[in-house]
Order: C-alpha cells, then structure tokens, then sequence
C-alpha cells in the first residue's frame, strides 16, 4: 500500500523522472480514492504552470519592471566595463 | 532609444541590459549583492568573449545565455561553501505527514482549500516569498530545474550530486512551496 507521503513523493518526482507504468497505476488509484492527494497534485501542477507562465514574460522582458539595478550598482558595473573596454 | 547597432556596442549594455540581467538573476539567486556580481561577471566575460557574437540572435539574448552559466557557477560555489546542515533543517515531513505517512490534520486543512483563481500577479509575490522561505540548496536546485528548466542530469553533473539526492531535494521545494503558497493564498482571502 502506498501512503500519502508516498504518492506526494512519486507526484511531484514525475516531473523529474520517468515513473515505470505499475507506479503510475498505483497512484492513479490511490489518487481515485484520495481526495487530499488529487488536491495535492493539482497544487503541484499549478506552482510549476504559474512559475513557468511568470518566467516567460520575465524572459521577454515584460515583468517586475520596478526590479531595477541600484544607482551604485549601475555605476560600479559601468566602470567595471568601461576599463575593460579595448 | 538608441538603435538596435548601437545598443549592441559594449560600453551602451549596463544602460541597455542592466536591469533585465539584473531582474533576471535577483528571482534566481535571491539576493541583490550575488545577482549584482553575477549581472558584472555577465557583462566581462561578454566583453572577452565579443568576437564569439555572431550577431545572429540578440544581443540580449546572447548576454542572458551567458548570465544563465554564471548563475549556474554561482550556485555551486555557493553550494560549496555553505553549510551542510542547512539540508538537514529543510526536512519538512514531520509537520506535513505523521508517523503512518498520511497528511497531519493541519497540512490536510491547508491543502483541502480551494485555490482557483490564482492570477499571474497574485501568484508571483507569494511565491516569491515563500521561494525565499526555503532552506537556500532547495531553493537553488528548485529555480534551476523550474525556473531555468535544466534538466535533472545537468544539474546533477553541475552540482555534482546524485539523482535520488537532486529527487528528495525538488520533492522537499515542491511540497513546502505547495503548502506554503496554498496557506498565504488563503490568509489573503479570508
């Protein structure tokens, strides 16, 4: 029998590794039954689309526009470059 | 705006990409000295390595595609020299399982709640929070295999880990973050 602790493991290391195809039916069922476990699942699948979704518009530079380099820190990588520079 | 020649010119990036970088590395590495470092560590090794731009894709693309490695070197080293205990106290399974392996009364409650209508900008302060609430080598290996979507056998080779190790590491950021992002979803609407 697996234990939720079990099925909360095997939920979220599917996204990491092939599971072989008599785990997947044994937390298929186990999800069937229980319902905090689906609940679960779901919760997993939802943190990684809203990090996914988040990192897309991060990437095409459209978010946390307010996040910026501090005066200091601009100006000291400035002159980093600049003597640097060929 | 200047134009896209001259923004492409090395002594016009920290104006051009600075922030972007710097947004960038802070979410990952979520600290504003380290992704500082890392953003200048960026834009050197961009200067030695220039004549290796071809011009083909975007100057910032190019510039993130090195900022991703430093990232990466950064995390090791950070790794390296940081505690080891720090694993050891990011063991979460007493409070969320008992002793027969099912969920506690409290963890039960948190994760029985509803949690539909998670906007985009409600979603990412919470996490961002509850990210910086994780032991720091969860956290890392979490926003390298999440939010740059390494795969498990790069990070293990990075890191010089093993897989099951990299597994219980990811399962124990997944089940906090869940919880920890379920429970301040819900203290916001209650």
């Amino acid at each position: 029998m697996l234990t939720c602790k079990d099925v909360a493991k095997l939920v979220t290391e599917s996204y990491d590794r092939p599971l072989p195809w008599w785990v997947r039916l044994r937390i298929a069922f186990h999800l069937i039954v229980c319902r905090l476990c689906a609940s679960f699942q779901r919760d997993v699948g939802r943190l990684r689309a809203g990090v996914r979704e988040h990192v897309a518009s991060e990437t095409a530079g459209d978010s946390n526009k307010e996040i910026k380099l501090s005066a200091e820190a601009r100006l000291r990588i400035k002159q980093a470059v600049e003597s640097h520079l060929p | 705006m200047p134009n896209p020649d001259q923004a492409s010119q090395p002594h016009m990036w920290v104006d051009e990409y600075g922030d972007f970088l710097f947004r960038y590395a802070v979410s990952r590495l979520r600290d504003v000295n380290s992704a500082e470092d890392v953003v200048q560590q960026t834009f050197l090794a961009g200067l030695k390595h220039f004549d290796q731009y071809s011009g083909k894709g975007s100057m910032r693309g190019w510039l993130l595609g090195i900022l991703k490695r430093k990232i990466i070197d950064f995390v090791r080293e950070r790794r390296r020299t940081s505690q080891q205990a720090s694993d050891e106290a990011g063991n979460p399974f007493d409070q969320v399982f008992d002793r027969n392996g099912r969920w506690t009364k409290e963890s039960a409650s948190t994760i029985r709640q509803p949690m539909d209508s998670l906007e985009r900008e409600e979603f990412w302060p919470i996490f961002r929070q509850c990210l910086e609430g994780l032991p720091p080598r969860q956290a890392d290996v979490f926003a390298l295999r999440e939010m740059d979507d390494l795969s498990t056998e790069v990070i293990c080779k990075e890191l010089s880990i093993s897989p099951s190790n990299l597994w219980t590491q990811l399962h124990r950021a997944r089940l906090r973050l869940a919880i920890c992002i379920k429970t301040r979803w819900n203290q916001d609407h209650s």
